[in-house]
């Protein structure tokens, strides 16, 4: 069907049909195939919303959301064409209620917004990724964005008080304490099994996320950071399993590791003269935040327990980089970095602390195998366990063949080592469809929520031709 | 009608790793980034259409997809970056350093190039050939022969000798109650082609900058667009009145004080886009040269709050006024903000302009305010 005509009875919203508008929606930051949308409208509240699910229900057509766009596993991308949503013009915040400790917004209200407007009360939200200046709290929440508050929070999930959900048939749900009419957000899981997780990193499979409550966390008064070098990755995968047994992440805003020749490549290029064979095998970095006492206390017990995993204090990689990805150049050096050589595909996945090494390792066969591609490893550290991100450097226009494969061989190598797929959108759909049990449950939720199978089809291998779920077209 | 614009080889060169490099972050689409004084993008966006075709990155895709050989109707296109005001937010906001507005600008070439150029933007440029400028030549002194310069300074006025002709006439007043020699160059009001280079008839404004007599002298002119343009040229002598006055003050060869028989008002500083630190562009000084003058001067007051880098273009430029009317004048009153009393002073005239077109405040340009509540003397005991 032509866009124009998936538009009729759609007039009164903002729509595009214009080929030259619909190029940026084909695809995310992934190296998904992108997709080719006939239709995208662009709400401004719940109800419009509720006329572009009626519309795509009725006629069976696809309808793809997008927050920012800035996902890295193809879960925008509208792979079977249709309609694809723009959040961005929903971006109000609805309520911010210090006293319960809560704010409501609409999922594309940007968290660079947010922070600003939260600053001036001296709060901020539990998680916000790195990407935070374009990334929506719609688009993180079904993404289920981790970054800074992993250490203490975990992820994105664990920072939502409660959605307002648009399901296929209609409905409005509102999860978390909000189910019960005129008690607002504050708590989940009040009323029996909590709802609100069945559409958190759900890549719009199930729902139409129509407003975010998240809790609110005080500012912390004192910031430091602190990096520790350690002989190899072994080591430092002990500590860091360590340091989440003592629960020593509790004033800790953001924590990663970085591999040896990440270390090598930042200090050598800042330092030329340097010997890279005085540079720590592999370094954890702490951004701490809190009162004075327990930052300066945490970091002394954090070299305590790094010496006895033989770690030591390495100030020269926290000056070189890790204080200024935290502080000075924040958002914009990451990005400096990840499209050093052209583009950069991203696969992240999650790993138990002890599977450090193996990861590493994985990661490592990767990189002899595809041996054109220049390769990255990094982990987020969160409350419990790892997110492990692989970054591949590739030309977007000689290597889009053979970096798809190379990401996807990736994909099933990091399983293989008992890596769990994280933000699995397109990108990890066969390896969650591998998960028998888990993914013909979650076939079953959408078969139910879902039946004709509009929604988002091909993210977290829904949808996609013989699943049984209902076929887009 | 979609068809195949083929893309010439110059532009794969100058901007295929730009193309293949665009990491569809979207931070030039919109981007909320408090630490970067940056609150939103592009005003075309704001105040035009939401549709991302009209975005730099939209530009970034509309123009690998050409390169690609898929067939775009090619007249959507002109019609989207004909409608940008080329403020260069999207270059600056660009975590890794892209050019998208300059990819817009060479887009416009290539449609020029082709043909395809929607109807008010044929109009402007006509209109600018007829009167060889963007209005009338406007009487004044800039009109004598010009002169050597000497000891006194030599200057392109360009379209500030135009219209009203207000900027140049100000000008030529504080220089002269200075007792400094205003050589005027080139006719004093000829057009150097920026304004239609700017709207994609790149070879015309090449071939009208050629035509101006360069003479090797050191020259202020007046236009930020035009200096840009002249710049672009190669044209090493063509410097601002900011960099001129700086000069002369550091060197003690000038001195400027604030009138006294002149009430000085409060005023807020605006940015001018032309001076954005853009990749494609020479660097010009004159956002932290202005802050630091009238800072010293007591006229600001808060000298490293303002200018914001970041803020949203007034709609002056870019063809905006003459493609988009209604959305330049909201581009304007967006930018000018609520019921602040304040004199408004924007560096470059052209932004002063349709600033005070489309709105009530009381708006000036620099060469007006300097002329107006400032005193230029000779240093007594300048070298
Ligand atoms: C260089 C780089 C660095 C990054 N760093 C991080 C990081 O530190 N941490 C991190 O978590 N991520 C990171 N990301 C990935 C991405 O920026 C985040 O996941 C971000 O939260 C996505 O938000 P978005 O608004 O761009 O969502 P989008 O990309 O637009 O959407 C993400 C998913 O959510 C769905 N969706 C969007 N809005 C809704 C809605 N209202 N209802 C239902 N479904 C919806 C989409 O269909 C899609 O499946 C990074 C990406 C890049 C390219
Ligand atoms: S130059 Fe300015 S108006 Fe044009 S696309 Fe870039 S930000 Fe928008
Ligand atoms: S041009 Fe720059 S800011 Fe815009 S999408 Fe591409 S990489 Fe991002």
């Amino acid at each position: 069907m032509s866009g124009t005509a998936l538009g009729h009875g759609l007039e009164s919203l903002t729509l595009f049909t214009d080929p030259v508008d619909l190029l940026a929606y084909r695809r995310d930051c992934s190296v998904v195939a992108p997709g080719e949308p006939e239709l995208v409208a662009r709400p401004r509240d719940a109800e419009e919303v509720a006329a572009v699910i009626a519309r795509a229900g009725r006629d069976r057509v696809p309808l793809y959301v997008r927050g920012g766009g800035s996902m890295y596993a193809g879960g925008v991308n509208p792979h079977a064409g249709g309609i694809v949503l723009d959040m961005a013009a929903m971006d109000r915040i609805l309520e911010l209620d210090l006293a319960r400790g809560i704010v409501v917004v609409e999922p594309g209200v940007r968290f660079g917004a947010l922070l600003e407007a939260l600053a001036p009360h001296g709060q901020t939200v539990g998680i916000v990724p790195l990407t935070g200046p374009t990334a929506t709290v719609g688009g993180a929440v079904s993404a289920h964005a981790l970054g800074s508050g992993s250490p203490r929070h975990q992820s994105m999930g664990d920072c939502v008080a409660g959605l307002e959900v648009l399901l296929a048939d209609g409905t409005r749900l509102r999860t978390g304490s909000a189910a019960c009419a005129g008690a607002g957000f504050f708590q989940r899981y009040c009323i029996g099994p909590d709802l609100t997780g069945i559409f958190l990193g759900a890549d719009a499979s199930f729902g139409v996320v129509t407003a975010v409550a998240l809790w609110l966390v005080p500012l912390p008064a004192v910031r430091d950071t602190l990096t520790l070098g350690f002989a190899g990755t072994a080591a430092a995968g002990d500590f860091v399993t360590a340091v989440q047994g003592r629960e020593l992440t509790r004033n800790v805003w953001y924590a990663a590791g970085y591999e040896g020749g990440t270390v090598r490549a930042r200090m050598t290029q800042a330092e030329p003269a340097c010997d890279p064979a005085t540079l720590p095998g592999f370094c954890v970095c702490f951004d701490l935040g809190g009162d004075a006492d327990a930052v300066a206390a945490d970091r002394a017990r954090l070299l305590e327990l790094a010496a006895a995993h033989g770690g030591a204090e390495y100030a020269p990689f926290d000056a070189v980089y890790f204080r200024r990805l935290r502080y000075d150049e924040s958002y914009w050096y990451s990005f400096a970095g990840y499209f050093s050589r052209s583009r950069c595909a991203i696969l992240m996945s999650s790993l138990p602390s002890d599977r450090l090494a193996g990861f590493i390792a994985a990661v490592d066969a990767q990189r002899a195998q595809w041996s054109d591609f220049m390769w990255g490893a990094a982990v987020v550290v969160c409350r419990r366990g790892l997110h492990g991100g692989v970054l591949v450097f590739y030309d977007e226009r000689r290597e889009w063949e053979t970096i798809t494969k190379a990401v996807d061989g990736a994909a099933d190598a990091l399983v293989a080592a008992g890596c769990v797929p994280y933000k699995s959108g397109k990108q990890w759909a066969a390896q969650v469809r591998e998960m028998h049990a888990y993914s013909s449950v979650l076939e079953r939720l959408k078969r139910a929520l879902d039946p004709a199978g509009v929604l988002a089809p091909g993210n977290l291998g829904l949808g996609h031709p013989g699943s049984g779920t209902g076929s887009a077209d | 009608m979609s068809r195949a614009l083929p893309l010439p080889a110059w532009f794969d060169e100058r901007f295929g790793a730009d193309l293949y490099h665009c990491a569809s972050c979207n931070y030039c689409v919109d981007a909320v980034w408090p630490e970067r004084g940056l609150h939103h993008v592009c005003a075309t966006l704001e105040h035009h259409s939401p549709a991302p075709g009209y975005s730099g990155r939209g530009f970034i895709d509309t123009a690998r997809a050409l390169l690609e050989g898929v067939a775009l109707d090619a007249g959507s296109v002109a019609e989207r970056v004909f409608t940008c005001t080329t403020c260069g937010n999207c270059e600056t906001s660009c975590p890794i350093g892209l050019r998208p507005a300059a990819i817009g600008g060479a887009l416009r070439e290539v449609l020029s190039a082709a043909d395809v150029v929607p109807a008010p933007v044929r109009a402007a440029r006509d209109r600018i050939v007829e009167r060889g400028g963007t209005s009338e030549p406007a009487a004044g002194p800039w009109q004598a022969a010009a002169a050597t310069p000497g000891d006194g300074v030599a200057i392109f006025a360009g379209c500030a000798a135009r219209a009203d002709g207000g900027a140049a006439t100000a000008l030529a007043g504080w220089l002269a109650a200075a007792g400094i020699a205003a050589a005027w160059q080139d006719d004093g009001a000829r057009c150097c082609g920026a304004a239609l280079a700017e709207l994609g008839a790149v070879r015309e404004a090449g071939a009208w900058r050629d035509g101006l007599n360069r003479g090797g002298v050191p020259r202020v002119v007046l236009g930020y667009e035009c200096l840009n343009h002249l710049r672009a040229g190669g044209d090493e002598n063509a410097s601002s009145l900011l960099a001129w006055l700086d000069d002369g003050l550091a060197g003690g060869r000038l001195a400027l004080a604030l009138r006294d028989d002149v009430a000085v008002p409060r005023v807020r500083l605006l940015e001018s886009c032309q001076l954005k630190p853009r990749p494609a562009r020479a660097l010009t000084d004159d956002e932290r040269r202005a802050r630091e003058l009238l800072g010293g001067l007591g006229v600001i007051d808060d000298a490293e709050g303002y200018p914001n880098r970041h803020a949203l273009c007034c709609g002056a430029a870019g063809g905006m006024p003459d493609v988009a009317p209604e959305s330049a004048s909201r581009m304007a009153a967006a930018r000018l903000g609520g019921d602040d009393d304040a004199l408004v002073l924007t560096l470059d005239g052209r932004c002063a302009a349709h600033l005070a077109r489309s709105s009530t405040h009381e708006v000036t340009d620099l060469a007006s305010f300097l002329a107006r509540y400032t005193r230029l003397s000779r240093a007594a005991t300048g070298s």
